[in-house]
């Protein structure tokens, strides 16, 4: 199944400002920002350490509040919509690392239906439906009794992708979904989301550090610095020299021919 | 049939079986054929008929109602802190209720008032001291985010609350603070009937408000952030959570005097026998472990000619009990 209505945009800010308000402090860490994500793609976030990643995320999920400027989702602006209202247009995954013992994967998935259960959490068929349906798509229907403890960290990371596909929202977020796997579990976890947007419509926004590999699979590219957010697919943004001045060091160099950072003559 | 259903089906003939015990042995061993007789024909004049009315029943209903409310309420403070540590006394209401009545008990007796020993002083004494220590940590609550902040204030609230119970037994004299002594070392036999009419209540309708609670609860589980994330409005769950546990805990407190390790213990007993965390069969699970090792543990305290403390027979019995459990899982 593609999807071929690309104008379509669960979420557009327009004169964003993000950062942090610590009493009469004001840290703005980007300002300015019009960003927009369409159905269907899956857009990363990557920039150096500070530039503020995940400060967007939490703003774009409605966890910390915009400085300035507004966030549409679904055409309305997200300060207006209940808790319960952003749970059904929006679920994310992040960095805090779940610490839960005895919970079972499925239960952990399950979870993802809350917005819509009842108050005691009953799971209707329908429910059962989306939670095994999202299990199948990260390949851990096998694992579905075991307690999420025992999981390996990539199996882990598959079923907090799985609780988020269980909430059913058009936008799905992940602070760094790739952060402490080993390379073949970043390029399965990549490949599985960029699958995912395509099959499913959602629009993906996700973090990383892993540069070459957002290169690859993204299909735009958020490139934060202290600059600004420039926006691109990945060969725009090769081409009009961005890379290169966002990540200017004197270890390395990007070389882009062949789109791979290179490090300097070492020692 | 499920295993957890055959699990609950088990604890609740453990704690029918305990109850019975625990009003059959004592000071006057009750034999089964009078125990029969009492319930059966009961006779306002019958000795075996007062015992078993008039002291064992309610101390028995007092077992499981404190067993099933500290737990219950350790439960919560685990859940809500994320901490396999945080007990019913984290948030210092029973150090509140001890201020409560150090205060009433001590207090009084450097005035030489002439001291109403009603339980009803005590217990109002308890109440109010635990309810103004709930409602300092409600207000920090309300202002802070981090939970972890809550349970650091908590703590420093448990210590003032235990300072201020330390200087008054300084200045106190010895009947008072042997008095106040007494009431640290817990018991359940000081609930008559109508104390019964408003513990039974209240406790019922703590923990049906925490079963009401469940799904948050289980959001909580995965921290603050994802717990919003799926709609859950963290801010109001806290506070009804930290209230629900001042209802349970200050109120059985106030009763029976602190009994510790029993709400720290327990939520650890109920998730390892049932093998989960979800709330929705740990809160039932966590009620019956409570009720039973509260039961037990009162069934040992009264084999002796004088009771022993039940502080501590709840920890002697208790602890080993829970550090084998806990062992096993691994």
């Amino acid at each position: 199944m593609k999807f071929t209505e690309t104008t379509y945009s669960p979420l557009r800010t327009s004169n964003l400002a993000i950062g942090y308000s610590r009493g009469s402090r004001l840290n703005v860490v980007q300002q300015h920002l019009d960003l927009e994500l369409l159905s269907g793609e899956m857009v990363c976030m990557i920039g150096p350490n500070g530039c503020g990643k995940s400060t967007l995320l939490r703003t774009l999920a409605g966890l910390q509040r915009p400085i300035t400027g507004s966030i549409l989702v679904d055409g309305k602006n997200m300060e207006t919509l209940s808790a319960q209202d952003r749970a059904e247009s929006l679920a994310l995954t992040l960095t805090d690392r779940v610490e839960v013992d005895k919970m079972s994967v499925y239960e952990i998935v399950a979870m993802g239906r809350y917005p819509y259960t009842n108050r005691f959490g009953k799971l209707t068929e329908e429910d059962r439906t989306i939670v095994a349906e999202a299990l199948a798509h990260v390949h851990l229907e096998e694992k579905a009794l075991r307690y999420i403890s025992e999981l390996s960290d990539g199996e882990r990371q598959r079923a907090m992708i799985a609780k988020v596909l269980a909430q059913s929202t058009p936008l799905l977020f992940f602070d760094e979904p790739t952060a402490h796997l080993d390379l073949p579990n970043r390029v399965s976890i990549m490949m599985l989301l960029g699958q995912l947007a395509k099959t499913t419509g959602k629009s993906i926004l996700l973090s990383t550090h892993e540069l070459e590999l957002a290169m690859q699979v993204a299909d735009k590219l958020w490139l934060m610095s202290d600059r600004g957010v420039q926006v691109g697919t990945t060969d725009q943004l090769i081409a009009d020299g961005s890379f290169e001045n966002v990540f200017r060091s004197n270890q390395f160099s990007f070389n882009a021919e062949t789109g791979r950072f290179i490090v300097n003559k070492p020692f | 049939m499920s295993r957890n259903l055959i699990l609950f089906i088990i604890l609740i003939f453990l704690c029918l079986i305990l109850t019975l015990a625990d009003i059959a042995f004592g000071s006057v061993a009750v034999s089964p054929g009078n125990l029969w007789q009492a319930f059966v024909h009961p006779q306002a004049d019958s000795l075996y008929t007062n015992i078993v009315f008039d002291f064992r029943l309610p101390k028995a209903l007092t077992a499981i109602l404190c067993g099933a409310s500290l737990s219950v309420a350790g439960l919560l403070m685990q859940t809500l802190f994320r901490n396999p540590l945080a007990g019913p006394d984290v948030l210092g209401i029973s150090s509140g209720a001890s201020m409560g009545v150090a205060l009433y008990v001590m207090a009084a007796s450097w005035w030489s008032v002439s001291l109403l020993q009603s339980s009803w002083g005590m217990v109002g004494a308890a109440v109010i001291g635990a309810l103004l220590v709930l409602m300092l940590t409600l207000g920090v609550a309300t202002r802070i985010r981090q939970s972890v902040t809550l349970l650091i204030v908590g703590l420093m609230f448990a210590s003032v609350a235990g300072a201020v119970v330390s200087i008054l037994q300084n200045f106190s004299n010895p009947d008072a603070v042997k008095l106040f002594v007494v009431w640290t070392f817990g018991s359940l036999s000081a609930v008559t009937w109508p104390q019964m009419e408003i513990l039974l209540p209240i406790i019922l309708l703590g923990l049906a408000l925490a079963f009401f609670l469940q799904k948050s609860l289980n959001a909580m589980l995965l921290g603050d952030h994802y717990a919003r994330g799926l709609g859950i409005p963290v801010a109001a769950i806290r506070v009804m959570i930290i209230l629900i546990t001042g209802i349970l805990a200050g109120t059985i407190t106030a009763f029976t005097g602190p009994i510790a390790f029993i709400g720290v213990a327990v939520p650890h007993l109920a998730r390892g026998i049932f093998g989960t965390s979800n709330h929705r069969i740990a809160i039932p699970a966590t009620i019956l472990c409570g009720a039973a090792l509260l039961l037990l543990c009162d069934v040992i305290s009264q084999q002796t000619t004088y009771l022993l403390p039940l502080n501590a027979v709840s920890a002697l019995f208790g602890a080993p009990m829970i550090i084998w459990i806990v062992l096993k899982q691994r």
